[in-house]
């Protein structure tokens, strides 16, 4: 599609203006025109145009809005001789029906569509209808890869978008196999620690051959000590047994000989019969026996004689004993009534001394005391005593009520009229009103002079605060109204400078180290190359080949002077021989000439490597120092001083401080001020109030107003409630008068008829009615005594004396019946001499009875026992009888010596055969007389002192044989774990299993690494011959407008985003923002014109508006740039508006006779 | 009359080329060399043989753990005891054993002599037996003429450490040939060296080489053991293998050509195990080498993560039996189908292509030829000498890494191709 008219009907400041823009093989319209000329309306018409006048617009300041039009025609050209196509129509400015026929006819809304397809006027204004503006926000959009082109910008051929993952995995999956620095988590490095671990328990399993013939030696040498010492040590203990087996027959040989000896010497008087072996126990025993039976008969007939004389002397008083009970009742009541005699009359003498007591009381009340009668007779009755006793007790409450009453109402009146006075005396006042509200106003500016003194502090404080900040302004230090005035960037700008800033610093410290690093590894390897060289000296293949070329010289030489060959022979030999020679050499030290080669060109590749990053390290410091500069710019168009970037943000912030303590200074100092005006005025006003306002007394500190303020309202205040407490006062005392009064009333009518009562008692015991109160209250106390102490009397009398004169009389009379029943010579004696003797004679008969019992029982007991040592005797010597026919002893006499010879006899003969049984268990089982005969071969000392001797070196020998056989069982352990054991076998299977894996680890590590390093490269040649068609187009156009500076664009697509580059026909990479302003706009064109050409190829074709372009352009790539549009007008309509004449004949000059030319 | 004939125990040599992993039957398979010793000892027994004829190598040369004699001496003693007497003859390791001098064998063991060949005869069986051990490792003449001549009457046995004629494999030590030993006139020959098991059988005489007693790496692969021998008068009669091994050695190839995906060549290599299991007597553990072979579409799929790979065949293998499959190595010897055949859209095959075609010219560049040399000899010139010697591939790129480059290559591109493939058709 192209524009082949544009009408400007009625639009911003054009009125019917018709601009044709023909078709020619370069369809390409340059309109020209001075500023204002309209230029931007065109561009901006020709959107209108086609997409609809917005709803605002500022160009309708010469046609009214609704009377804005535009006008035009659309062609489509058919292809070869195929007829084209047209579409005239204009658009008016409304809500709907705005398109229309050239003969305002309206149009369907969606005629356009066959033209401009999905098209939307954004996306017009974006893509075709371009200014300096929008290529440069287009061109960063398309490098952030944000939109649809730049992302066509980034594709590169289809899958080399997952190279670059590809090659981190392959690296990856190397790098967990295997790296120069070790590390737990690589399977090399752990295959390795197993083959480590492996290799230590291999050696610590062998067992060296020598080391085991070293141990079996030993631990024979060991046995054999073992059995040597083993067997000195049976030799020693069967000399050792020999002596001891005589030491211990020796002294039994002895014994068995004085037995024999003993045996022969008792036997020599005649046989000796052998009674039982306890024969001697047997005798002895029933002698004893004997002995006893005989003494205990004599004892017991002795006892029995005894008893039968007491038991004839002992009488007992059968009659007594049959009164026993009552002669034992009589005395224990004598016993009980002991002392009732003396007690009667004690009782007597008391009755006496009350009955005085009596008459005493009598005689106090005028009453005659002649008998207990007749004083009885004179009390009066109880009833009328308690009657007056009441009456004196309720005499003294009525009187004190009565009392009370009176005083209560007097004292009520008495207050009254002194509060009265008291509130007539009270000065009346008020306070002035004014004055109180004086003094809240005062309070309520609270403290002023602390308040003053913080203002004070805290100005001068925010001053100090403030030069501080100012100082830290440093030396980039100005006046507050030149900081003020200061347009400050954006910090996050300034922010993003800094960290490019940092982000290049770093980088840079990068590059040098790097540089650093291969200098060092350039000089080591320049010297390792020199050392090799001075070491080795190789041949190098020039060293032959010149050699060799010296000697084919020669030869050639020689033939063609073949007389000279003698002369020449020697020197042609000594080459021949000095090429062979080096040739030999030189295959000798092939090896070192390959080493030699690989260091040098190790050198070389480094010396590349350390040019490359020298010349990285100036790239960035072009572009720290671009940065700088911008920077440069930007503070000096704020007014801001010439501060380094790293500290602007800092600087700003001090700034920024120095302003707000300024704001902040300013704003306390107006508070201070106000509370200063606020002040002045209360004091005035309250002095004026205290009405000591005059001109020579000026109002004092407005503490001191307010204190005398103060004191006048208190004492105003105190008066008041004074007054009104009198007040409250007196009206309680008249209410609380006739309560008194009633009460007064009350207690007179009580005390009145207690005063009646009193009189009717009085009189009726006997007193006048106005007998003395106190008087009648001592008689009836009188009277009460009286009548106590006659009760007594009575009750003594009664109770005590006549009950103890009935119990003697009892006892009197059981006395006399009881001495007349057993003992009448005591009829003349008192009843207690009775009981008395009664119970004597008692007890006598009672002991004589109790004698004659025991005597009775012990002579039948003794009668018993006597019979039975009897029997004891007969007993004895039945035992006795066997013994007696055994020995032969007619008597038990001669039964005594003839056991004591068998005991003897018994004893010698057991000796015998003790010694003998000695001997044979002494003897070894050797026989007695080889036993005698060996013993007799040695002395006693000698045989003390050989044995001595035996066993200390029998000692010796067992030290030794603990000792040898120790050591021979920790050989023999030691040698026993030497059993043939599978560890070492073991370990070296672990060793070859780590030395497997190590081997694989290493095979897969190679294998990746390779296949990594082959990918990096093949990527590297790819993006070199395979770039996406945009990249490809965008290379190519970018290439021409800066006129081969650039050599190609290429996109790298390693890190987290892709990258474009611009490379210059050296190989450097430059990235975009390495580029100069111009090289930059001129990318950005060439992206945009690439992303066109796409488009047209995929048959969308629109046509390009391109408002000033090359502002940043020279005149060499103005040419350029405009060169590539006239290539792309071949396709597509380009219609170019500039403001530049100049460009006219330059255009043309490029162009030719296809450009159009419109002036505005 | 029947006796063993055995040789090449190589006692406690160890199992190489396996790399413990979780569930591998390793603990009880480190000691595999005593165990099949051992069992062919208590098979001695069990058949009550007169005698055992042991041809050499009874350790490793370089082993020094005399634990190993020990364990030997008991083993003897065992013979000693059912009343089988044994004939030793020391080989080329056995004579750089210092062992061999220190150790004490019982009265049973007739060791021949270094000296000269010895003849030890049993009288009652009329059986002599000649032979001569090593005195040196490194004996490459002919030791068959030294050997008396037969004794007539009797069954004449030749013991001998040899490697006969045309064995490349193995050092060529006291060489001879089979003609010089048909002609000697004994009846049997019982030869040790060798590991592979080998009979000739003929009307006069025969030579056996019994093969070592347990295969050590995936160069001893099959059945292992001895000979158990028969003979009536001076004829022999029958020979017997007997298998004593403890675990059995197999290369496993898996034909992928059937299969299109990982998943498929998974389950190949999972059938193929199960069938060998099944083929395998029950009681033995088998160490084996897993192949992929084939010209297959999975193949990229294999070559692009071998280590993943080996790590899916190990759990197919431990899911079939973990105590008797121990996985030595996974190698993809498959090949690929061409790209075009590769389930992938045009673009992804268009880049494969390209990478193809690029990786086929990175040799060229010298710059990369340096940084790969680089890369490797950072780690190369760090791996001890016994991982170099365990693995021929990285002896050789330690040794000439420049020669090795192509081959490396060659390899690393298909695996590069199988990884971009994989994450080129990852989204789609």
């Amino acid at each position: 599609m192209r524009i082949r008219e544009l009408n400007l009907i009625r639009y911003g400041k054009f009125t019917d203006r018709t601009l044709l823009l023909p078709f020619k093989e370069r369809d390409i319209h340059l309109i020209v025109g001075p500023n204002e000329a309209g230029k931007s309306t065109v561009r901006t018409a020709l959107g209108d145009w086609l997409f609809g006048i917005p709803m605002r617009t500022p160009l309708d300041f010469l046609h009214p809005m609704p009377d804005l039009r535009i006008g035009g025609v659309l062609e489509r050209r058919g292809a070869g001789a195929e007829p084209g196509e047209l579409l005239a129509f204009e658009r008016a400015k409304g809500n709907k029906n705005t398109l229309r026929r050239p003969d305002d006819v309206p149009l369907p809304d969606g005629a356009l569509q066959p033209w401009l397809g999905s098209l939307q006027a954004q996306a017009f204004n974006r893509m075709y209808a371009l200014s300096h503006t929008t290529l440069v926000e287009g061109g960063a959009g398309i490098l952030s890869a944000s939109d649809d082109i730049g992302r066509m910008l980034f594709q590169s051929a289809s899958g080399v978008e997952h190279l670059g993952a590809a090659l981190s995995k392959l690296q990856s999956q190397a790098d967990g196999l295997w790296a120069p620095r070790k590390s737990g988590s690589r399977v090399y490095y752990q295959a390795l620690e197993a083959y480590d671990a492996a290799h230590a328990e291999f050696k610590r399993a062998t067992l060296r051959t020598k080391d085991w013939k070293a141990q079996h030696d030993a631990l024979s040498a060991t046995e054999a000590q073992l059995a040597q010492a083993k067997a000195e040590d049976v030799e020693l203990r069967q000399q050792i047994s020999r002596l001891e087996r005589i030491r211990r027959v020796q002294p039994l040989l002895l014994v068995l000989d004085a037995a024999r000896a003993r045996r022969t010497e008792l036997l020599a008087a005649g046989d000796i019969p052998l009674l039982e072996a306890d024969a001697a126990q047997v005798f002895a025993r029933a002698m004893q026996d004997m002995a006893l039976a005989q003494a205990d008969g004599a004892r017991l007939q002795r006892e029995l004689v005894e008893l039968q004389a007491s038991l004839q002397e002992t009488v007992v008083d059968q009659n007594l004993l049959a009164l026993q009970a009552d002669i034992t009742g009589l005395n224990e009541r004598r016993l009980q009534y002991r002392a009732h005699r003396t007690d009667m009359v004690k009782r007597e003498e008391e009755i006496r001394l009350q009955w005085v007591r009596v008459q005493e009381l009598a005689r106090g009340l005028a009453w005659p005391a002649d008998s207990e009668d007749a004083v009885r007779q004179r009390l009066p009755a109880a009833l009328l005593r308690t009657r007056l006793a009441a009456l004196i007790k309720g005499r003294s409450a009525l009187a004190l009520d009565l009392k009370n009453a009176a005083s209560g109402l007097s004292d009520r009146q008495l207050q009254n009229r002194q509060a009265e006075t008291d509130l007539q005396e009270l000065a009346a006042g008020a306070l002035d009103p004014e004055l109180a509200l004086a003094v809240e106003q005062a309070m309520n500016l609270g403290d002023h002079a602390k308040l003053m003194a913080q203002w004070h502090d805290e100005i001068d404080g925010l001053t100090q605060e403030m030069e501080d900040a100012m100082a830290a302004l440093g030396s980039w230090r100005r006046p507050l109204q030149a900081l003020s005035a200061m347009l400050v960037p954006e910090t996050a700008h300034i922010q993003s400078l800094i960290d490019q800033h940092k982000a290049d610093a770093a980088q840079e410290q990068t590059y040098r180290d790097a540089l650093d690093a291969k200098t060092k590894e350039v000089a080591q390897l320049q010297l390792d190359l020199q050392q090799f060289v001075r070491n080795f000296q190789p041949v190098s293949r020039e060293q032959v080949v010149q050699v060799r070329r010296a000697r084919d010289d020669s030869w050639q030489a020689i033939k063609q002077a073949p007389q000279a060959l003698l002369e020449q022979a020697a020197g042609f030999e000594a080459q021949i021989k000095q090429a062979d020679q080096l040739a030999d050499d030189r295959l000798e030290r092939a090896q070192h000439e390959a080493d030699r080669q690989s260091k040098s060109d190790a050198l070389e590749r480094t010396q590349f490597e350390r040019e490359g990053i020298e010349h990285r390290l100036a790239t960035l410091k072009g572009r720290v120092a671009q940065r700088s500069a911008h920077w440069e710019a930007l503070a000096t168009a704020g007014g801001l001083p010439a501060l380094p970037l790293e500290l602007a943000l800092a600087w700003l912030q001090s700034r920024q401080e120095v302003l707000e303590l300024e704001r902040r200074r300013g704003s306390a100092e107006r508070r201070r001020s106000a509370q200063e005006a606020a002040e002045a005025q209360i004091r005035g006003s309250l002095w004026s109030r205290l009405g000591r306002a005059s001109a020579e007394a000026p109002a004092p500190e407005l503490g001191e107003c307010l204190r005398q303020a103060r004191a006048l309202i208190t004492q105003a205040d105190q008066a008041q409630g004074q007054r009104k407490a009198l007040e409250q006062q007196i009206r309680e005392g008249r209410r609380s008068l006739g309560k008194l009064q009633d009460a007064l009333n009350t207690a007179q009518a009580a005390w009145d008829a207690w005063l009646q009562s009193w009189r009717v008692a009085v009189q009726s015991v006997g007193h006048n009615a106005d007998a003395p109160v106190e008087q009648v209250e001592a008689e009836l106390e009188l009277m009460q005594e009286i009548e106590r102490l006659l009760e007594r009397i009575r009750t003594i009398r009664s109770e005590r004396i006549e009950t103890m004169q009935a119990d003697l009389d009892g006892l009197a009379a059981t006395a006399t019946s009881l001495s007349a029943r057993v003992a009448p010579d005591l009829a003349d004696q008192s009843p207690e001499d009775i009981a008395l003797e009664l119970a004597r004679r008692l007890d006598l008969a009672q002991k004589a009875q109790a004698a004659r019992t025991d005597c009775l029982a012990r002579l039948e007991r003794s009668q018993v026992e006597w019979a039975q040592a009897q029997q004891r005797l007969d007993s004895v010597h039945a035992r006795l009888a066997p013994l007696m026919a055994a020995a032969g002893a007619k008597d038990v006499t001669a039964l005594g010596p003839a056991i004591q010879r068998s005991d003897e006899r018994r004893e010698v003969e057991g000796k015998i055969r003790s010694a003998e049984q000695d001997l044979s268990q002494a003897a070894d089982g050797l026989p007695l007389e080889s036993v005698r005969s060996e013993s007799a071969r040695i002395g006693a000392d000698a045989l003390k002192a050989e044995l001595d001797r035996l066993v200390a070196a029998s000692h010796a020998v067992v030290d030794q044989i603990a000792a040898l056989s120790n050591q021979y069982g920790a050989q023999k352990a030691a040698f026993d774990a030497l059993n043939g054991t599978d560890l070492a076998a073991r370990a070296d299977a672990q060793r070859q299993e780590a030395i497997a894996a190590m081997a694989d680890a290493a095979e897969r590590y190679l294998r990746l690494q390779t296949a990594a390093r082959l990918l990096k490269w093949s990527i590297e040649k790819f993006r070199q011959t395979k770039q996406g068609p945009m990249l490809a187009k965008a290379s190519a156009i970018f290439s021409g407008l800066t006129l081969g500076s650039f050599a190609r664009l290429l996109v790298d697509s390693e890190g987290d985003a892709p990258r474009l580059f611009g490379i210059r026909p050296s190989g450097e990479p430059v990235d975009v923002a390495g580029m100069s302003e111009g090289s930059r706009d001129q990318l950005y064109l060439a992206l945009r014109l690439a992303a066109l050409e796409l488009q047209v190829e995929q048959g969308f074709n629109m046509p390009l508006i391109a408002d000033d372009l090359f502002i940043n352009f020279d005149d060499r790539r103005t040419a350029a740039g405009l060169k590539v549009l006239g290539e792309l007008s071949r396709r597509m309509q380009i219609v170019f508006l500039t403001h530049h004449d100049h460009l006219v004949p330059l255009a043309k000059e490029v162009l030719g006779a296809d450009l159009n030319v419109l002036h505005l | 009359m029947k006796f063993i004939h055995t040789a090449d125990l190589h006692l406690d040599s160890p199992l190489r080329g396996l790399s413990a992993y979780a569930d591998a039957p390793a603990e009880r398979l480190r000691t595999a060399t005593r165990d099949a010793f051992q069992n062919l000892v208590t098979q001695a027994i069990d058949e009550a043989v007169d005698f055992m004829v042991i041809a050499g190598d009874v350790y490793d040369g370089d082993w020094k753990d005399f634990n190993t004699g020990l364990f030997f001496v008991r083993q003897m003693g065992r013979l000693r005891h059912a009343g089988i007497a044994v004939y030793l003859l020391y080989g080329n390791h056995d004579a750089d054993s210092e062992m061999t001098r220190g150790l004490e064998l019982p009265d049973n063991v007739h060791v021949f002599s270094s000296r000269k060949a010895e003849t030890f005869r049993i009288e009652h069986q009329k059986v002599a037996l000649h032979g001569r051990s090593f005195k040196v490792a490194a004996t490459t003449e002919n030791l068959l003429p030294g050997y008396p001549e037969p004794v007539a009457g009797c069954l004449n046995i030749g013991v001998l450490h040899t490697a006969l004629e045309g064995n490349a494999e193995h050092a060529k030590y006291a060489p001879c040939s089979v003609a010089e030993l048909q002609a000697k006139g004994y009846q049997y020959w019982a030869l040790g060296h060798v590991h592979a098991h080998w009979v000739l059988r003929g009307d006069e005489v025969t030579i056996a080489y019994p093969g070592n007693l347990q295969g050590r790496h995936i160069r001893e692969p099959g059945a292992r053991g001895a000979l158990l021998v028969s003979a009536e008068g001076d004829r022999i009669t029958g020979i017997e293998r007997l298998e004593v091994d403890v675990l059995r050695w197999h290369a496993l190839e898996v034909d992928i050509s059937e299969v299109s995906d990982r998943r498929g060549a998974l389950r190949a290599a999972g059938l193929a195990l199960e069938r060998l299991l099944d083929a395998s007597p029950a009681h033995l553990p088998l160490a084996v080498r897993v192949l992929f072979v084939g010209r297959s579409a999975a193949h990229g799929a294999l070559i692009a993560d071998e280590g993943q790979l080996r790590q899916e065949v190990l759990a197919q293998a431990l899911a079939l039996d973990p105590d008797r499959v121990w996985i030595e190595k996974v190698r993809v010897a498959s090949q690929a189908l061409s790209t075009q055949a590769l389930p992938l859209n045009d673009d992804a095959q268009g880049f494969l292509a390209d990478l193809a075609g690029l990786s086929s010219k990175a040799k060229d560049d010298p710059d990369f030829v340096l940084s790969l040399q680089a890369d490797w000899l950072a780690l190369l010139e760090k791996l001890p000498h016994e991982v170099l010697q365990a693995s021929p591939e990285l002896q050789a790129l330690r040794q000439d890494p420049l020669a090795q480059l192509p081959e490396w290559l060659g390899q690393a591109t298909p695996m590069l191709l199988g990884r971009v493939a994989q994450s080129a058709d990852a989204p789609t």
